[in-house]
Parts: structure tokens; sequence; C-alpha cells
């Protein structure tokens, strides 16, 4: 089961400087007796106080808040890195970080090489390694250059490298500081693409990121630090607004009109049967999709959407934009809400890979259970 | 990553140059005609060694990290324990006090090593010494890392 438990955090760094870093002058200190100073005298940042929060399987988590509030040092301590002072973390379940660029690169080694040290590091089979070797040699698009070593790439180089490495190896918990959404133009767009299988793959997702659009996109909780200590934690929508202290524009209402939808979502032909939904949802339609078909809706189309799983007789419905996924279990009746993105337990409880058509990871509507195609009902 | 993968990390990388010694001392021993006598103690002296710059990187790693000037101090320390420790000179030297030296932490250890291989008889007293001043920094190491291990992070 995977799930992180943060209870009563508190982190503070103490400020060693000057004499407090010679082992003489210390231990003169503390032999002479007469110049003894308090065991608490030293200068303590305190970076997080108090943070207590639960996540399961399917949160994404952005971390907000101004330089210094906390959330690297946050991501670091869910790492492991940090022991907490007071508190307690707990993490289940295989963490995968992207804080730190040259993270477990050796300068010495070729790129080939520090992929296989990365590879074996994961603990992966031969066979796994070089699979991530290809995988990572065509993102990084280093040619030759990944038989050399590391120290004679350009910055740029290095970055490519290790990005593509550090998101070569799917983890359980991802934790993503904000560094992962720089660069320039056209290797922001493939990492971002990149990173959007990765992040749906994850079974939780902790970020911290400056980008609203970014947080709107791919979280569904956030926390807003301040000095340390979480100044506001709720649905997405509701911290971002009062962090920016305006609304969220409305994300492309265009494209939810009819005429925008993908084909898939269409006026119900006659003979498709309704799905009558529980509370008062409107009536839906379905139809059987050609076989294979996946049902999937691209990034652009926030169209509310059902899926009707006959294996599990479930009924997903999604409400725009961004918000949950509702499920309904015509057994139980009680309707759950889980997280928008690709819930990879679902359909992997079911023997079933997920695959997913559609190029974000809420679409995904993994094509061997949505057989069938859902319609709006006839106005 | 368990902090001991750097300390094993640094171990390793010494005992590799350390390696590169060997043959200076086939040289020396064919010059000077010294057959090395076949000891169980070898390994076992061999194995000690081991541990101890283990236990030895580990506890000086820790402080390092906390006390800036811990290198230079390690640096005369060693300067000054190379020329009281029988290295360039023999213990039968000293008339009297030859005791004394136990008291140094690498004499014993340097004997039980050196001994097989010169062809010398090691002294009752000098493997339990040894074995006494590994206890003496197994001991000391741990309760240093066992306290200080989940501070070590804020150090560097």
């Amino acid at each position: 089961m995977v799930g992180i438990t943060v209870r009563d955090l508190e982190i503070s760094f103490p400020l060693y400087h000057g004499n407090a870093r010679s082992l003489k002058k210390t231990l003169r200190n503390s032999l002479s007796g007469r110049f003894t100073h308090d065991e608490r005298d030293r200068v303590v940042v305190q970076a997080l106080r108090d943070v207590s929060f639960t996540l399961n399987p399917g949160d994404r988590l952005g971390l907000v808040g101004g330089n210094g509030a906390g959330k690297t040092t946050l991501l670091r301590a869910l790492a492991g890195i940090y022991e907490p002072v007071g508190g307690s973390v707990t993490v289940t379940g295989h963490i995968g970080t992207l804080l730190d660029p040259s993270l477990g690169m050796n300068m010495e080694l070729t790129g080939r090489e520090n992929i296989r040290l990365r590879g074996m590091f994961a603990g992966l089979s031969p066979a796994a390694i070089r699979s991530v070797e290809d995988d990572v040699e065509a993102f990084a698009g280093l040619g030759s250059f990944l038989d050399l070593p590391v120290q004679t790439y350009s910055s740029g180089m290095t970055v490519r490298l290790s990005f593509g490495l550090a998101t070569a190896i799917m983890p359980d918990v991802l934790l993503m500081d904000e560094w992962f959404m720089a660069g320039d133009a056209s290797f922001r767009q493939r990492a971002r693409k990149r990173l959007e299988t990765l992040v749906s793959k994850a079974d939780i997702l902790v970020l911290s990121s400056h980008m609203a659009d970014i947080m709107a996109d791919w979280c569904n909780r956030l926390i807003w630090l301040e000095n340390g200590q979480i100044r506001m934690d709720g649905s997405t929508r509701e911290v971002l607004e009062a962090y920016l202290g305006r609304p969220l524009e409305e994300p492309e209402k265009d494209a939810a009109s009819p005429d925008a939808l993908p084909d898939l979502i269409q006026p119900a032909p006659d003979a498709a049967e309704p799905i009558i939904l529980p509370e008062g949802l409107p009536p839906i339609f379905c139809r059987a999709l050609p076989a294979g078909r996946a049902f999937s809706f691209p990034h652009s189309h926030r169209v509310s959407g059902v899926t009707y799983c006959p294996a599990s007789r479930r009924i997903e419905t999604i409400r725009p934009p961004h918000a949950e996924r509702s499920i309904y279990d015509p057994t139980t009746s009680a309707p759950q809400t889980k997280s928008l993105f690709y819930n990879r337990q679902y359909h992997a409880a079911r023997g079933c890979h997920g695959g997913h058509g559609g190029h974000r990871p809420d679409g995904c509507f993994c094509g061997r259970h949505a057989q069938y195609g859902l319609y709006r009902a006839p106005e | 990553m368990p902090y001991s993968l750097h300390v094993l990390r640094a171990t390793v990388r010494n005992l590799l140059t350390l390696a590169h010694n060997i043959p200076v001392v086939l040289v020396v021993f064919l010059l000077f005609r010294v057959v090395p006598t076949w000891s169980w103690t070898m390994p076992a002296a061999c194995a000690l060694w081991i541990f101890d710059s283990f236990m030895a990187t580990l506890l000086l790693g820790i402080l390092g990290a906390r006390f800036r000037d811990v290198p230079p101090i390690v640096a005369s320390t060693l300067q000054i324990l190379f020329f009281v420790t029988p290295i360039l000179w023999a213990p039968e030297l000293m008339k009297t006090g030859q005791n004394w030296l136990l008291l140094d932490p690498f004499f014993p250890l340097l004997e039980i090593l050196r001994t097989p291989f010169t062809g010398d008889i090691v002294q009752a007293a000098i493997w339990p010494a040894a074995l006494a001043w590994s206890a003496g920094l197994t001991v000391l190491t741990f309760a240093l890392f066992a306290r200080m291990r989940a501070r070590l992070a804020y150090w560097v």
C-alpha cells in the first residue's frame, strides 16, 4: 500500500559558523569552564513547523509558497534526506525523486555508464537496464557524446541526460522540485510530455512549483506553505485562488462546446440504451466501441465524460475541469471520489496494463475496460 | 542511500591505492632476502586492518562533517604518530619502556601484520592490544554514529 503520512513534522537547521565549526575551539571552550556558552547558544533556522498531512494513492499534491517557505525542505524530508527533528514522516512505496539534476551522476563516468549505474542502483535486471539505456539515448539525443565522460558535456547536455535518466525509472511516489520545468522551449516541451507519462504512472505525486498552470493541471490538492507552516491545505482551485489573490481563469471554455467535442462524444444514436446514473445525473447513453479502440479525451476537450466498465460494472463520471472522478459502483451505490488521473492500481487489479489513448494523463480510459463509448443524452 | 556506502567507497578506494605499494614491498623483500613465514594471523590481521579503516573513516567522516578543522588536525596527528610509532625504527632500539608503545594505537596494529612478514616472533601482548584498540574504536564510532546519524544531513 503506497502512502505518505506526515505528523507534526518539525525541521530546523542549526547554523554553524566561525568558532562552532572548529573542533579545537569547541573543545577548548568546553574544557576551560569559565567562558562556556549555553548549549542552546546557536542560531537555528526553523524550516518547518507543525506540518501534518496524509496522502493516499491517487493524490497529486502541489506545494506552493514564496522563496524560503520550506517547499524544498519538505520534499527533502519526504525523500528521507533530512531526518525529522520533531514529529514523523512515514513513506511506503518506492520513491523516485527529481530534486537535484546531478543526483547520482558520476562526472568521471561516461553517459552510458551513468545510465547503467542508475539502473543497478534501482535494482533493475540487465534487460531492463538496456531498455532504459535505449530510452534515455533516444530522449537525450546526445549522439556519440553518450560514450564520453559526463564532465566533458555542456551544461545543457548534462541536464538532458540527467532529466532523461531521472524520468526513465517509474516510481510509486514521485517527488519533484521546480527546476524540472526549466530549460529551453523545445526541451521543455519534450520534457513536459515525458513528465506527464511519469506523473500519470506514479501513485502519488508531490510537486513544488511556482507555475500556477502546472499546478492546476497536475495536482488535485495543494498545500500553501508560509514561513515553514501550512497556511492553507485544500483543493487546487481554492488554494490557488487564495494564493494568487485572484480567481483562476476558466481554462479553454470554448473547447467544451459540443462542436469541438471529439467524435466519440456525439448525440446518442437511437439504438443506444440509456444508463440511469444515481444522484440525478443526466441519463447517459452508451454504444459498443469498435474492438480495441481506446476511449480518450484529448487535453483540450474537457467535457463531462462517463465511462462504463462492463468488467467491473462501474460507471465513472468526470466533471470538468479537473474535478474528481466519481466512481459509482451499482453494487454498493456509494460514490467514491477518486483522482481524475490515471488510476494504475484500479486497472492493475484487473490484470490490464491500462494504456490510454489521450496524451493527457486524465484521458485515461483503458481500451480494454471501456468497451462502451458513452454519449451525451440528446438535448 | 545508507551513509555507510560512502564510507565503504572511501575505504575501497584507499585499499586500491594501498595495493599499488605491493610491488615496492616485493622488491624490498627480494633485495634483502626476506622470506615471509606463513601464519594464520596474516589474513586475520588484514581483516582487522580493513575493519578498522572502515571504522576510522566513519568516525573521521562524522567529525569532519561537523568540524572543519578536523582534516588538518588528522594530518598533523598522523605526522607525529608516524615518528612515534616504530615504523622507521625498530622497537628493540628502546632500552626501557617498550611496553609503553602499546599505548600507541598504530603500533600493535602494525606489529600484527609486520611480524609474520618479516619472520619475527610476535609478542604476547600485541594481539590483545590490537583487538582492544579496535574494540575501543568501534565502540566510540558506533556510539557517535548512532547519536549523530540523524544530524549528519544538516551539517553538510
